[in-house]
């Protein structure tokens, strides 16, 4: 049940791996939460370091949105201009490019271009200057056209926003086009500037396509996230990754987090959960929690997860049609959850690495609540449980993240609210935790029998 | 369901950490065995003194007053013309000192009932595991951070039957119907008195015998 990697598994190149909370579950008269730890990697001999990159380079289909209301004015536009400037170098001649820049108005300022002329591209650029309100709609329409228009079989298709504002009135129409978006493997990320940005927004956003949202504090930051971001993409193992929840009756999936590569929370409130990609070299971890209804003595199949992905093949995989022969393929994998329900189950410790990814995850959900409170007008509770979370975040040694939860505790206490760049540190720093948390998927063997 | 031993927050079975307090709850988890002692590390938590532990309290979670009248008092109390502010016209001091034999709290905030026998001092304050500050009425799942209640608070005493209020040299101080107590200096405590732990209220029942 542990492992769940189809039957052709030495020839297929995605394996999954799946860790449940606890082998057995219990027979109550009441619903319990079952937690699931998805590891989706390379299956032995494919995509491992130095193999892979020789396989096949994804050809990039880029599209950046940019925002250049007044508030970009200064070393904020300049930045970003420096960044954009380094990714247009490092673009390849498979490459497309295309760039939106926003304010009232959208304007496509480099229709998609394949290969990207890279003087006329920075030209461009070049030309930005900042002024004028925050409406991301339009832009995003426009950028996700030029997607569509620059798509390939096996590109990778990606859209990157820069934002420092909020848009207005236009986010519902904005993730409608995302959801639309998603299914056709573009991924939508977002780097949100400064501390006015809306950050439930852009989470969504790029949540639902299987995109990051990232925090940007200082200007300075830009260069190196936006060059990491497409390095990232570039590595891509497999991409347009994807996984349908199919429940028995009697079991709800609750939430599903992406921990690694980025951690990010995903949209499950629909089938297809998309994912984004898995560069090479590493794997993508999952963290389903789903409530289970109770259940007689006995096994019973709780769920089923099929993970969908694009994956640069050689000569040999089990070709499908689905892209250039020889060069991607569309894998599946099918993993059944079954599970046996017992009346009395000893109480077990659960696998390290589940407790280890809970524990860096409950530090985030902490402020997520605390945020639902405030939002719901319940300060009281709201403080109460930001300053529990600094003291958390102080006991693991994050005393720079403590400091701002108390803060905000304090803030909260006077004022009733919570300061935007306190809300966005918080929630991107425990964030962060997560990803940064030690990796000890690594010891695989050392996880849990559950036969 | 079960609970965060720490907070008290209720939770689905299964549920790993407690995103109330982030206490890790695998030692709530137990329902039908008991744990078996070799567990890796869990989190130390506060535990209450056996005799504290022992006794059932907690259950009736409305305010008596809407329940029913009052706590067992002696009919009209003749004594006391003094009627506390906001309450339902309690009188003090209608209870003789030496008669009381058991006192019940009833903290308004989070409207719980806290039965505590008279046989121990108690203290009352908020739990601080790392501080390994553990009071044993621990105020914290009632709001007591936020009304500023302090990790040692104040203790309740109990001599001859009767039942006095002592304040360990709180942040906020202790108040008793609104006057203010000098830290440890114990003073009387008497049926329906109004308590005030920083700005967190508790009424006092005295129960006679």
């Amino acid at each position: 049940m542990g492992s769940c990697e189809s039957p052709l598994s030495s020839a297929y190149p995605l394996a999954v791996q799946l860790t449940p909370s606890r082998a057995t579950l219990a027979c109550l008269n009441a619903p319990q939460v079952l937690y699931v730890l998805a590891e989706i990697m390379p299956s032995q001999g494919m995509g491992g370091e130095g193999q892979g990159r020789g396989l096949a380079s994804w050809p990039l289909n880029l599209c950046l949105l940019i925002d250049r209301s007044t508030s970009m004015k200064g070393p904020r536009l300049t930045q970003v201009k420096a960044a954009v400037n380094r990714l247009i170098d490092a673009l390849g001649e498979a490459d497309t490019l295309s760039i939106v820049t926003f304010s009232d108005r959208a304007e496509v300022i480099l229709p998609a271009q394949r290969p990207v002329n890279k003087l006329i591209a920075k030209g461009k650029v070049q030309a930005v200057h900042a002024g004028g309100g925050t409406e991301i709609f339009q832009g995003l329409m426009y950028g996700l056209a030029e997607l569509y228009k620059g798509r390939e079989p096996h590109s990778i298709n990606h859209l990157i926003l820069l934002t420092d504002g909020r848009t207005y009135g236009d986010e519902e129409d904005c993730l409608a086009l995302a959801q639309e978006a998603a299914p056709d493997g573009i991924t939508i990320s977002a780097l949100g500037i400064g501390h006015e940005w809306n950050d439930d927004f852009l989470d969504r956003l790029a949540g639902i396509t299987g995109g990051v949202s990232v925090f940007i504090e200082a200007e300075e930051q830009i260069v190196r996230f936006l060059d990491e971001h497409v390095r990232i993409l570039d590595a891509a193992f497999a991409h347009h990754l994807r996984v349908q929840v199919y429940m028995q009756p009697g079991v709800e999936l609750k939430s599903v987090f992406k921990l690694v590569p980025s951690a990010q929370p995903l949209v499950s409130d629909r089938d297809t959960v998309h994912l984004g990609t898995v560069p090479y070299g590493q794997q993508m971890s999952l963290l389903f929690e789903f409530v289970v209804q109770p259940h007689p003595e006995g096994y019973h199949h709780l769920f089923d997860l099929r993970f969908s992905a694009h994956i640069p093949m050689a000569d040999q995989g089990p070709g499908t049609e689905d892209g250039e022969p020889g060069r991607t393929t569309s894998v599946q994998v099918v993993c059944d959850f079954a599970a046996p329900f017992a009346a009395n189950v000893p109480q077990e410790a659960p696998p390290p690495r589940i407790v280890a990814a809970l524990g860096q995850l409950s530090l985030y959900a902490m402020h997520e609540r605390a945020l639902h409170d405030v939002e719901h007008g319940q300060t009281t509770q709201a403080t109460r449980r930001l300053q529990a979370l600094a003291s958390r975040l102080d006991h693991l040694g994050q005393t720079g993240l403590a400091r701002t939860a108390l803060a905000e505790a304090d803030r909260l206490q006077r004022t009733g609210m919570l300061s935007e760049e306190g809300r966005k540190r918080l929630k991107y720093g425990t964030r962060a935790l997560i990803a940064a948390a030690p990796e000890e998927t690594s010891a695989r063997n050392g996880g849990p029998d559950t036969r | 369901m079960m609970t965060c031993p720490t907070c008290g927050e209720p939770y689905v079975y299964g549920t790993l950490f407690c995103l109330e307090c982030g206490a890790y709850l695998l030692e709530a988890q137990a329902i039908t065995t008991p744990p078996p002692q070799a567990m890796n590390t869990p989190i130390k938590r506060p535990t209450l003194p056996a005799w504290l532990q022992a006794i059932p309290d907690m259950p009736p979670l409305t305010e008596p007053e809407l329940a029913e009248p009052a706590p067992p008092l002696s009919p009209e109390p003749a004594l006391g013309n003094v009627t506390l502010r906001g309450s339902a016209g309690y009188a003090k001091g209608a209870t003789p000192a030496g008669a009381a034999r058991s006192v019940r709290l009833f903290i308004t905030s989070s409207r719980r009932m806290v039965t505590l026998p008279m046989t121990h001092e108690v203290r009352i304050g908020r739990t601080d595991p790392k501080r390994n500050i553990y009071p044993d009425l621990d105020l914290t799942a009632d709001g007591g951070l936020d009304a500023g209640v302090s990790r040692m608070h104040a203790a309740l005493q109990f001599q001859d039957g009767e039942v006095m209020i002592v304040d360990l040299g709180s942040s906020n101080g202790t108040r008793v119907n609104g006057v203010e107590l000098l830290p440890n200096r114990p003073q009387p405590l008497h049926d329906g008195d109004e308590l005030e732990l920083g700005a967190l209220q508790i009424r006092v029942y005295l129960d006679a015998v």
